[in-house]
This record gives structure tokens, sequence and C-alpha cells, in this order.
């Protein structure tokens, strides 16, 4: 589908549920639907990370259906979070073979939130790595990313779908993708999901409170 | 908005992958004829400015 329209597309957060933007991109691909820009949140900071780096998505699925949570999980003495992060991004690394935005033929954003200026970080030059390890850092589960004047974690704290980051970069068209959870059922079996559950409360109650805003 | 529904799906099961992957595309298939009808509109649109 050509166009004349610039098309972006924002990835949302949503943990193990994010593996569903496989899905949607390898559908609007069968329709020729391509993007001027990706901007992504957490899980969609990593699906959108690989989609732009032209990663085969096959090769990502047996990825995750093989992959161990010893493979990617580093428990730490819990003072900053549970998950050390150092698996995780080594991971990243290995599939993003080590590259930056600057090398990217799509343009992408991932996103993440700064807790000590209290604010919506937009990363869009790097290590890719590096980028999409901030941006998955769920409060209390991973060690957040500290920089010299900025602690960063999850960039769906702030927004779970990244839109309005691409809107504010001149995109006629902006489709989100939401993979967050609407319903809340309470299955705390473990202290991950306790707080993922919790998380993703808040998150729902504020993506809530944003659209009731807008209206 | 594409909203993929995945409430029933446990957020820590990384390797239920092809479940969400099935997920993702019926979500997406649903929306398709809504996205191409805007990006015809917004072509259009555009394409008389040019």
């Amino acid at each position: 589908m050509s166009n004349n329209c610039k098309i972006g597309l924002a990835l949302g957060a949503g943990s193990a549920r994010g593996l569903a933007h496989i899905g949607v991109l390898e559908t609007l691909k069968k329709y020729n639907i391509s993007f001027d820009m990706v901007s992504g949140s957490s899980a969609g900071a990593l699906i959108g990370c690989l989609y732009c780096c032209g990663v085969d998505f096959k090769y990502v699925k047996a990825l995750f259906k093989n992959l161990q949570q010893k493979d990617y999980i580093d428990i730490t003495v819990p003072r900053k979070g549970l998950i050390k992060g150092d698996r995780i991004q080594e991971i990243i690394k290995l599939i993003t073979q080590n590259r930056n935005f600057e090398d990217l033929n799509i343009p992408l954003i991932v996103t993440a939130t700064d807790l000590k200026n209290k604010k919506l970080v937009e990363i869009e030059r790097g290590k890719l790595h590096e980028a999409v390890r901030a941006s998955i850092s769920i409060p209390g589960i991973f060690v957040p990313v500290e920089k010299v004047d900025m602690v960063l974690v999850d960039g769906a704290v702030i927004e779970r779908v990244p839109a309005n980051t691409l809107k504010s970069r001149g995109m006629d068209l902006v489709i989100g993708v939401d993979v967050g959870s609407n319903i809340m059922t309470c299955n705390c079996r473990s202290i991950f999901h306790v707080l993922y559950e919790a998380y993703d409360l808040m998150q729902l109650e504020y993506f809530n409170y944003k659209k009731m805003k807008q209206i | 908005m594409i909203k993929v529904d995945l409430d029933d799906m446990d957020p820590t099961r990384f390797d239920l992958v092809d479940m969400c992957v099935e997920r993702g595309k019926a979500a997406t298939e649903e929306k398709i004829p809504a996205i191409k009808q805007k990006i015809e509109e917004l072509n259009f649109i555009i394409g008389k400015h040019l």
C-alpha cells in the first residue's frame, strides 16, 4: 500500500502479553501496511525494537518457546528490584547484534519513565538493548536503570501505549496496539504476580483517567 | 487502537507465545478494513494538497 500520509505504530506494554505484537505486525505486513516510525513501551519496546532491526519473528517465537525462566531471570538481593536484569539485557544485545538506534531502517522511539524528574523519557539514540532494558523495568520487579541524572523504569508507568510520542513527531495516523489487561483477576501466586497485578491495576486506572480527561 | 484481548492470560508466561500471536492476528484482522479506509482518506486529503 503506497502512502502519502505518515503512519506511526505505537506498541503498548503488557509483559508476556506483549508477544501478541508479533501477530499484529505479521498481519499488518500481510496487508502491506508499513510504518514511518515506531514507538514502544515495555514489551512493546522489545518487540518494536526487534521489528525495526528486521529480526525474523520465526526465530523470536522459537526463542520464547524454548527459553526457561533461569535463562532470563537473575534474582538479586531485593534492594531496588527482584530481578537484576543483566541476563535479559544480554539476550536483547545478542538478538539486536549490539546495534544502535541510528542503525535502524525504521526510526524507533523507546519510552521509559524517569523517577527522578517524574517524566516520560523518549529514547531514540544509543544502544538498543540499554533502552529496552530501561523500558521493561517494571517497578519492584526489575532493578531500575540508573544514569547520571535519571532513574529509569518502565515507560508504561506514564503511558501504556506511547501514541502521543508519535503524534508529536508529525505522524498523520497513529495505530496504537493495547495488549494490557482490562479486567482484574486475582491471580497472586507469587511475588511477581502480586507486583504485576498491582502495577496492571494502576496502569488501567491511569489509562482510564486519561481517556476521561480527553472527553 | 487495536485492542488485543488477553485478559485471561498469565502475564509471566512467555512460553505461551503462539496463543498471544494468534490473538494479536485476530484482533488486527478485525481492524484492517478501518485502518485501510483511514489510510485511503488521508492519502486522498494529502494528495490533494501536494
